[in-house]
C-alpha cells in the first residue's frame, strides 16, 4: 500500500493559525465568524486526533491578522496529499471553508 | 503522481489571480464531471446512489436549465487535464487502494463542485449544483442523525466534566475558550433571529445578547494573552480536545434535518449557554466569570419561565423578566458571585404555591419523597458543578436550578400539610397574627430539619407539633433557638445613641440563625448515641426520671450524660465563636452565634411579662 504520511506538524500549525483567527474574530458574530469557527473546530479535532510529539510554532503568528491567518492556513491545507482525505475527516470541508473565507475577506478588505 | 498534479491545479484556482479564465464555467464543469465519472467507473461498480453518480445527474440537471447566461470564471481545464492523468495512472493502482482513491476522488469533486456552485449566479442552476455538492458532502463527512443542539450540548457538558482532572492546563483553557466561542456565536445568531421573529421579549433578548458579547470579549482577551499551549498535549489533554471538538462538530455540522431555531435556542439556554460558568472557571478570567454569571442568571430566568420563548411571536409582554443589572458601565468585573449564588438567587417570580390542600395527611412514603426533593434542592443550591456532592452525581448540572425550585416546592408542601395546626394554636393567643407568623417560621424550620431517616416519616406532623410545643414551653424564639432558664435576670444592654434593633429579625439574621441551627443540629448528630438519645428526649421536655425509665438508666446517670452531651456540643461548636463577641454571657452550652439572636429576642421581651422561674415542664 502506498504510504502517505500524515502531516502532523502542518496540522498543528493550522490549529494555531485558526485558533488565532477565531480569537481575533471572537466578537464579529456574523457568517464570517461562523465559518472561521467551523474551520477551527475541524482543525482542532484533527490536531487532537494527530498530536505532534514536539511543540509547534508558527513564526510571526502574533503579527497575523485574520486574512493572514486564513491565507497561511489554506496554504498549509493545500499542501496535504489528496489521498489523505480518508484519514483526515473534514479535510475537504476545511479546505472549502478556508477558500471561501479567503475570497470573502479579500472582497471585504476586512482585517 | 496524478493526484499531486490535481492538488497543484486546485491550489492554483485559489492563488493564481492571473490564471486562465473560461467564458462558460458550466461547460468546463461538465468536462470535469465526465472525467470524474470515468475515474469512478475504473475504480469499481457505480450504483445510482454513489455520490459521483448523483453529481453527474445534478450536473445534467444544471446544464438543462434554459435561458442561462454563461458565467465567466477561472478555467477548470487544468483540473480536468490533471484528472485525466489520474485516470491513466489508475491501472497501476492495487485493488486494496481503491477505497482510498475513491475517497480522494470524492474529496476533489466536492471542492470543485463547491467552487462552481459559488461562482454561478443563476439560482436554478445553483440549486442543482448544491444537490450534487450535498451528496458529496454526505459521503465525505457523514452528517450524523444526532445533529440536535441538545445532543451537542450534552456532549459538550460531558466533555467539560472529563476536563476536571486537568482543568488548569493551558491546552484545556485554550480549547474550552475556542469551543465556547462557537457556542456563543451560535446562541447570538439564534437570539437575534428569535428577536426578529418576535418570539422572545426584547429586553430579555438584549440582556442575553449583551451577556454573550461580554463573555465573547473576555474569551478573546484570554486567547490573545495565551495564544497556544507552547508544549505538546498530554494523552489526557488530547482526549479532552477530541471530545470537545466532537461536540463542536455536532453543533456546527450541516444537519440532515434542521431542527427549529427555538428548539436549538432552548437547548442552548437550558445548558446555561454551554455551561458558561464552568468554562469561565476553566479560563480563570475574572471578566469571563462575571459575564458568565450574568448569562447564567438569564438562563435560570428562562428555566423558570420557558414561555419566554414562543414558537410564534410576538412573545407575551406580561412575562417580561426582570432585567439583570449588569455590573457596569466601567466594564470592571463584579465581585463574582459563584454558580451557587446564581442558583440560590434565581429569581422566582411568584413564591411556590402548595400543590396539596392544607392539612392533607401525608403518609410516610410521601413525606420521605418530599424530604428527598428538599435535600436535592438544598444540595443543588450550594453545589459546585466541578465537584458535585454524592447526592447530585449523575444529575446534569443544567437540571440543578430545576431541582432548587422543586426543593422549595417540597418544603412548601410539607408546611401546607400541617398549617392548620398553626392556625389552631394561634387562634387563642393574645396576638394571633404575630403568633401565627412566628409559628409559621417555626414550622418552616421544622420542614427544613425533619429527617425521615432518623424517625418514622409518618411522624412528620408530630415533629411539627412538638416544635411548636417546644417553642411555647421553652420560650424558643422564632429561629427555634431555646431561651435557657437563666439563674440571673438577662443583662439589658443599652444602645446609647443607636437606634434600637427592630423586633423583626432582618433576613441576614434569619439566615444566620438558620446556619447556626444547622451547626447545632450537625453537632447533635455527631454525638455518640448514648449521649444523643437522652439529650433529644430532654429537648422534647421529658424529665430525667422519664428518660431514665425509657433508657433503663438512673436519673443521676441521665443527668451526667446530659452534662457530657452539653460539654461535647460546646467543644464542637467552639470554632463558631467570634473572638470579639461582646454579647452578654448566656448558658455556655449554646453557640455564641446564637447569642445575638437571643439578645434581640430578650430586648423585645423586656417590655413584656417575663417567664417565671419554674413554669413549664420540669427537668
Amino acid at each position: 500500500m502506498t504510504e502517505v504520511r500524515i502531516p502532523i506538524e502542518s496540522i498543528g500549525r493550522v490549529d494555531l493559525l485558526l485558533g488565532r483567527a477565531t480569537a481575533l474574530s471572537a466578537v464579529w458574530f456574523d457568517e464570517t465568524a461562523a465559518a472561521i469557527q467551523e474551520a477551527m473546530g475541524l482543525a482542532l479535532y484533527l490536531a487532537a486526533a494527530h498530536p505532534c510529539s514536539s511543540p509547534i510554532a508558527v513564526p510571526g503568528l502574533e503579527g497575523l491578522d485574520v486574512p493572514g491567518c486564513v491565507d497561511a492556513a489554506l496554504r498549509e491545507v493545500q499542501s496535504w496529499d489528496l489521498l489523505l482525505a480518508g484519514d483526515l475527516p473534514g479535510m475537504g470541508r476545511l479546505e472549502v471553508l478556508l477558500s471561501d473565507l479567503r475570497r470573502t475577506l479579500a472582497s471585504r478588505g476586512r482585517g | 503522481m496524478g493526484w499531486e498534479e490535481v492538488r497543484r491545479e486546485l491550489a492554483r484556482l485559489d492563488w493564481d489571480v492571473a490564471g486562465p479564465v473560461t467564458p462558460d464555467v458550466l461547460a468546463d464543469w461538465t468536462r470535469v464531471v465526465a472525467t470524474l465519472v470515468a475515474i469512478r467507473r475504473t475504480l469499481g461498480p457505480v450504483s445510482a446512489q454513489d455520490p459521483i453518480a448523483v453529481l453527474a445527474t445534478a450536473t445534467k440537471g444544471a446544464t438543462g436549465v434554459r435561458e442561462v447566461a454563461p458565467t465567466t470564471s477561472a478555467s477548470l481545464d487544468g483540473v480536468a487535464t490533471a484528472l485525466g492523468g489520474v485516470l491513466r495512472g489508475l491501472e497501476a493502482v492495487p485493488v486494496v487502494e481503491r477505497d482510498r482513491q475513491v475517497t480522494a476522488l470524492t474529496s476533489v469533486a466536492y471542492r470543485v463542485a463547491h467552487r462552481v456552485q459559488v461562482a454561478v449566479p443563476d439560482a436554478r442552476v445553483r440549486a442543482w449544483l448544491q444537490a450534487g455538492e450535498m451528496a458529496l458532502d454526505g459521503a465525505l463527512h457523514a452528517p450524523s442523525g444526532r445533529s440536535s443542539a441538545a445532543a451537542a450540548m450534552a456532549g459538550w457538558t460531558d466533555a467539560l466534566a472529563s476536563v476536571q482532572p486537568i482543568a488548569h492546563t493551558a491546552t484545556v483553557r485554550r480549547t474550552a475558550a475556542l469551543g465556547h466561542l462557537t457556542i456563543l456565536r451560535t446562541t447570538h445568531q439564534l437570539i437575534a433571529e428569535a428577536r426578529r421573529a418576535g418570539t422572545i421579549p426584547g429586553p430579555f433578548c438584549d440582556d442575553l445578547l449583551t451577556g454573550v458579547r461580554r463573555l465573547a470579549a473576555a474569551h478573546q482577551d484570554t486567547l490573545l494573552r495565551h495564544p497556544g499551549p507552547g508544549q505538546t498535549a498530554s494523552p489526557a489533554e488530547q482526549a479532552v480536545m477530541l471530545r470537545l471538538g466532537d461536540a463542536l462538530r455536532q453543533l456546527t455540522a450541516s444537519p440532515v434535518r434542521q431542527e427549529p431555531n427555538q428548539v436549538r435556542l432552548d437547548a442552548l439556554l437550558r445548558s446555561g449557554v454551554g455551561q458558561a460558568v464552568v468554562v469561565a472557571h476553566l479560563t480563570a478570567d475574572a471578566h469571563a466569570q462575571a459575564a458568565a454569571q450574568g448569562l447564567q442568571q438569564l438562563a435560570l430566568q428562562y428555566l423558570a419561565r420557558p414561555q419566554l420563548l414562543t414558537t410564534e411571536g410576538p412573545a407575551a409582554e406580561a412575562v417580561q423578566p426582570r432585567t439583570i443589572e449588569s455590573a457596569s458601565a466601567t466594564g470592571e468585573p463584579e465581585p463574582a458571585p459563584t454558580g451557587r449564588a446564581a442558583r440560590s438567587a434565581a429569581p422566582q417570580g411568584a413564591a411556590p404555591r402548595p400543590t396539596i390542600d392544607p392539612g392533607t395527611v401525608l403518609d410516610g412514603a410521601a413525606v420521605t419523597a418530599l424530604c428527598r426533593r428538599r435535600d436535592l434542592g438544598v444540595a443543588a443550591a450550594a453545589a459546585d458543578p466541578a465537584d458535585p456532592p454524592a447526592l447530585l452525581r449523575g444529575i446534569d448540572p443544567s437540571r440543578w436550578p430545576a431541582l432548587v425550585e422543586d426543593g422549595r416546592q417540597a418544603v412548601v408542601d410539607l408546611v401546607a400539610s400541617v398549617i392548620p395546626m398553626v392556625h389552631h394554636r394561634a387562634r387563642h393567643s393574645r396576638n394571633p397574627d404575630d403568633t401565627r407568623g412566628e409559628m409559621f417560621l417555626q414550622v418552616l424550620n421544622a420542614a427544613h430539619t425533619f429527617n425521615p431517616e432518623r424517625t418514622d416519616p409518618g411522624l412528620w406532623p408530630r415533629y411539627a407539633w412538638k416544635t411548636l410545643e417546644h417553642s411555647r414551653w421553652r420560650g424558643v424564639d422564632h429561629a427555634g433557638v431555646p431561651r435557657p432558664r437563666l439563674q440571673s435576670p438577662p443583662t439589658i444592654v443599652t444602645l446609647g445613641e443607636r437606634d434600637p434593633a427592630s423586633t423583626n429579625p432582618d433576613p441576614a439574621a434569619i439566615v444566620e440563625r438558620r446556619h447556626s441551627l444547622r451547626a447545632l443540629h450537625d453537632a447533635v448528630d455527631d454525638l455518640p448515641p448514648k449521649l444523643r438519645q437522652p439529650l433529644l428526649q430532654a429537648a422534647e421536655g421529658r424529665s430525667t426520671a422519664d428518660i431514665g425509665a425509657d433508657l433503663g438508666l438512673s436519673a443521676s446517670t441521665v443527668r451526667r450524660r446530659l452534662a457530657d452531651a452539653r460539654d461535647q456540643l460546646r467543644d464542637h461548636l467552639a470554632p463558631l465563636l467570634a473572638p470579639d463577641d461582646a454579647a452578654p454571657r448566656y448558658e455556655s452550652v449554646r453557640p455564641r452565634p446564637l447569642d445575638r439572636s437571643q439578645h434581640l429576642n430578650d430586648k423585645a421581651l423586656a417590655a413584656q411579662p417575663r417567664h417565671e422561674q419554674g413554669r413549664g415542664l420540669t427537668r
